[in-house]
């Protein structure tokens, strides 16, 4: 048995795949039909060693599977040894077992029968009754009808008004703009002739705050409104209007034409 | 539908029978039972019956009359099933597997028979497969066998004519005809082994 078992099931090169045939008695007739045998006692004695063989080769199927070509393996089992040994007197009372042979042809001619609905099945053929086809839960399921786009955001108010209102509250801060703190300092130096950077931010609410009027002094320094000095690494730094800047337009902030005053500082 | 408030109406011309039935099941959204038929039209059921296959015999409709265990349907005919599957909609064609093809055959062409008498014919377990055909509503359980375990017996449905295009059974094609003279008494054989020592009981519900 084990030597066979890692064959897959084939009967010389006539293929059985395994989901494609439909039992034991489709093993059967095949191998009678290949062999070109009309259904008889003598036909299946000639396909027996095939047979097993070939269910000696289903060991990796189910157990259920298997147990279907075990049923006709013993009744051909049976059939053989009646042909090899001498018959005993039959009890009356015995019900007639259901002949192989008449089985099989009975199948042959279900076979014959599932062909010819298989072929109106291929054909296409069919009659419909009235509501077919509205009611039918096949379309339904396949079919959506369209939708405008609106379906989509009514859908989702609907699901929003549902949803438990709850006012979620996030902390904001303030961010002072570079403009602003740009008015800050010049204002600051509008009081005094000079002042130190850390007087400015000083007033400054947080780090954020503070780098923007680092950035507004470095922006004052470019456009030569301020003069900075820093005696030491890290020392003090003190802003001081520049003379050009506060001398002629005092009053108005530096930042109203930043571009033009750039220029005129560069030339 | 319940006739009885009406008063019986009066016999239809015969000659007018077969228009009738052509408007009273044009109008049943179901299958029409054969004897309301014969009720309202106030004509014995073999005159329905009679009528009703003459309806059936004229090429030139677009319609068929299904006619399924006593009951008549109007149906579209099954040479226009491609357009009408069109104007449908129904673009899906269920394909039967060959498990599921053999086991309808054998029920269609042997009804009524049992889950056993399917397995036994086919030599492997059915249950799933019946289990297919019915929930695609092709098959059906007609009653029970009066036999021990009262195994349900199985035939096709009115699904299954239309499906397959049949106005009845009697429009399946006949075995010796493709098959070359297999016996059909076979399978009345077979079937009367399986049978055997099943004791006689009233035809009657068994009431479980």
């Amino acid at each position: 048995m084990a030597t066979i078992s890692s064959a897959p099931p084939s009967l010389d090169g006539y293929q059985l795949r395994l989901p494609t045939f439909e039992g034991p008695l489709d093993v059967l007739l095949r191998l009678i039909e290949r062999d070109q045998l009309s259904i008889s006692d003598i036909s299946l004695l000639a396909v027996f060693d095939q047979f097993i063989e070939y269910v000696n080769a289903l060991e990796s199927s189910t157990p259920e599977f298997v147990a279907e070509f075990v049923t006709v393996a013993g009744r051909l089992s049976v059939l053989k040894s009646r042909a090899l040994l001498p018959r005993p007197v039959k009890t009356v009372d015995e019900p007639d077992e259901i002949d192989l042979v008449r089985q099989l042809e009975e199948y042959r001619a279900v076979k014959v029968a599932a062909a010819l609905l298989a072929s109106r099945q291929q054909a296409g053929a069919g009659a419909f009754g009235r509501g077919e086809g509205i009611a039918s839960p096949l379309v339904e399921s396949a079919r959506f009808p369209p939708q405008p786009p609106s379906a989509l955001t009514t859908a989702v108010s609907r699901w929003l008004t549902r949803l438990p209102l709850k006012p979620v509250l996030v902390p904001a801060f303030r961010v002072v703009s570079l403009r602003e703190m740009v008015g800050r300092i010049t204002s600051a130096l509008t009081l005094d002739r000079q002042t130190s950077f850390d007087d400015i931010r000083g007033a400054c609410a947080g780090r954020q705050e503070t780098a923007v009027a680092f950035l507004a002094v470095l922006t004052l320094m470019r456009r030569r409104l301020i003069d900075v000095t820093q005696n030491e690494l890290f020392g003090p730094i003190t802003l001081s209007r520049s003379r050009v800047a506060f001398d002629s337009r005092s009053e108005s902030s530096p930042w109203d034409s930043p571009q033009t005053n750039g220029r005129k500082q560069a030339d | 539908m319940t006739q009885a408030e009406f008063p019986a109406s009066a016999g239809v011309d015969p000659g007018d029978l077969p228009a009738l039935l052509e408007a009273l099941l044009l109008v049943s959204p179901e299958p029409a039972q054969l004897r309301d038929l014969a009720d309202i039209a106030g004509v014995p059921l073999s005159a329905v019956e009679e009528a009703l296959s003459q309806l059936g015999q004229d090429p030139s409709r677009g319609w068929v009359v299904i006619q399924h265990r006593g009951t008549a349907h109007l149906s579209s005919a099954p040479r226009f099933a491609s357009y009408v599957r069109r104007f449908l909609r129904l673009d899906r064609e269920v394909r039967l597997s060959g498990a599921a093809l053999e086991t309808l055959a054998l029920i269609a062409y042997r009804q009524p028979v049992t889950r056993a008498e399917v397995e036994a014919l086919r030599g492997v377990d059915c249950s799933r497969v019946l289990a297919t055909l019915h929930a695609r509503e092709l098959i059906e359980v007609a009653g029970r066998l009066p036999t021990v375990g009262n195994p349900n017996q199985y035939v096709t449905s009115i699904e299954f004519l239309k499906q397959f295009g049949l106005r009845s059974l009697a429009d399946l094609p006949s075995l010796d005809e493709v098959s070359g003279g297999v016996s059909e008494h076979v399978f009345e054989e077979i079937l009367a082994d399986l049978r055997f020592g099943a004791p006689e009981f009233p035809e009657n519900d068994p009431s479980t």
